[in-house]
């Protein structure tokens, strides 16, 4: 029954992690849109929104990463393992919530994986890690794609130009406007098709830990569906924080600039979703923003706000990692069964709804002073 | 170098690099040669010069066309997988 109990609670929280997730990363996919004109904030996100839904369907490699490929399955099992996933997106969410707070872009995919990591070396040590997966599938490729999109984004700005560069810039603008539909609406696709299934590879994951599946299974139908509208509602609940941090502090931009840097931000999303590689879409769009700015000036980029961006990208796997450790030596302190997860949930949403009162308080003294300047 | 071979696949990181590279150029070009082509053709329109309007238009038409035939084909990739 205790064993049940802990898989709902598992499956809620995954859930909300990928609320959270949404929440979170919303800036990112519409960020450049809404600075540079393309679309308003309201259309922006609602259209975000739809598109995440429909991207969570599109794939299920990287679910697949997820489950099998970051810790090893047949070793995180009975009661303590879903102690470990519930522990793992607790330190996911909280650190999502804390760079929410302080309105920075980090990511959640890495706060996720950093997170279950963290949990499972608290319980297995190394033996439950699967280091050639972890290595391969997340860490090289975090490493390459923001890199990878900085590049695209550039050379793709400079294509631009060179295109463009003895038209009027009237109607350029417009065209480039209308293209950011496009590419903005392919950036959510592509969102939508890497974040939501890592929360299906969660939830799977813990099914499996249950018995609910055998190992190796694929992510049920509900398991998506949920996934996909828990992202979808994340994200047009929006995170008005962190869009003016992605979209104005790091660079002004125009709207082939924008353009550039969502193409080069989708295209690197979805190649690396087909072959299963769970990216952070916060490290590949602010990648192509940052590419798409030194294309044009290098002092266009607000290089102090971009690194605060790095430092926090740097914290995020061994923040979550320690606070989902943590979160599980705490679980096992109040015994295997329900009552540490039950326990560590009400004082999360306690804690979570402080956060949220302090935050727009600060955020309405701020609007007051505003209007007073 | 046989390390790094054994935990990361390298065909699949390579052709994702090539992918995205690939993807993300082409439609930066075509793209902008349908703004190219559209504006070209207005200007060239109220320059009385019409036929190289039209081949302008060609172009814009064209730049549009592939745009959207490329990112057709990249999602029905992701999709038939």
């Amino acid at each position: 029954m205790d064993f049940h109990l802990i898989l709902v609670i598992v499956v809620v929280s995954a859930l909300a992690f990928d609320y959270t997730n949404g929440f979170h990363d919303t800036a990112n996919v519409v960020a450049t849109s809404i600075s540079t004109g393309a679309a308003s904030p309201k259309a922006a996100i609602a259209f975000a929104a739809i598109l995440n839904f429909v991207g969570a369907f599109i794939s299920i490699e990287v679910a697949a990463t997820i489950a099998s490929d970051v810790v090893d399955q047949g070793a995180i099992s009975g009661p303590g393992a879903l102690n470990v996933v519930f522990a793992g997106l607790v330190g996911a969410i909280a650190w999502n919530l804390i760079t929410w707070y302080f309105g920075l872009p980090s990511s959640s995919s890495h706060a996720l994986i950093g997170g279950i990591v963290g949990a499972a070396l608290a319980d297995s040590g190394t033996e439950a890690i699967e280091t050639a997966g972890l290595v391969g599938k997340v860490l090289i490729p975090a490493v390459v794609a923001p890199i990878l999109a900085f590049i695209v984004a550039g050379l793709s700005i400079g294509l631009i130009y060179r295109i463009v560069r003895n038209l009027r810039p009237g109607p350029v603008n417009r065209g480039y406007r209308f293209g950011q539909i496009a590419s903005g609406g392919l950036l959510a696709l592509a969102h939508g098709t890497n974040d939501a299934q890592k929360t299906m590879g969660v939830i799977t994951l813990a099914l499996i830990a249950d018995g609910v599946l055998p190992v190796g299974s694929d992510p049920p139908f509900w398991v998506i569906f949920s996934a996909a509208t828990a992202i979808a509602l994340g994200t047009y609940s929006g995170g008005w924080r962190i869009i003016k941090t992605t979209g104005m502090r790091i660079i002004k931009m125009d709207p082939a600039q924008g353009f550039a840097s969502q193409g080069a931000g989708a295209s690197v999303i979805m190649a690396s979703s087909h072959f299963g590689f769970p990216l952070s879409t916060t490290h590949v769009i602010n990648g192509g923003v940052m590419g798409s700015g030194v294309a044009k000036r290098i002092s266009a980029v607000r290089w102090g706000v971009a690194g605060n961006i790095v430092t926090a990208w740097i914290l995020t796997l061994p923040a979550a990692a320690a606070i989902g450790a943590l979160t599980f030596g705490v679980t096992v302190l109040l015994g295997n069964g329900a009552v540490g997860p039950v326990v560590i949930s009400v004082i999360a949403v306690v804690l979570i709804v402080i956060a949220f009162v302090r935050r727009s308080r600060q955020t309405e003294v701020i609007d007051v002073q505003a209007e007073g300047a | 170098m046989s390390l790094f071979a054994s935990v990361v696949n390298v065909t699949e990181l390579w052709e994702t690099v090539a992918a995205a590279f690939v993807a993300s150029i082409a439609v930066a070009f075509v793209a902008s040669l349908g703004i190219w082509g559209a504006t070209k053709y207005v200007d060239y329109s109220q320059e009385g010069r019409g036929v190289t309007a039209a081949l302008a238009l060609g172009v814009g038409v064209f730049g549009l066309v592939s745009t959207m035939a490329i990112i057709a084909f990249g999602l029905f990739v992701m999709v038939s997988k």
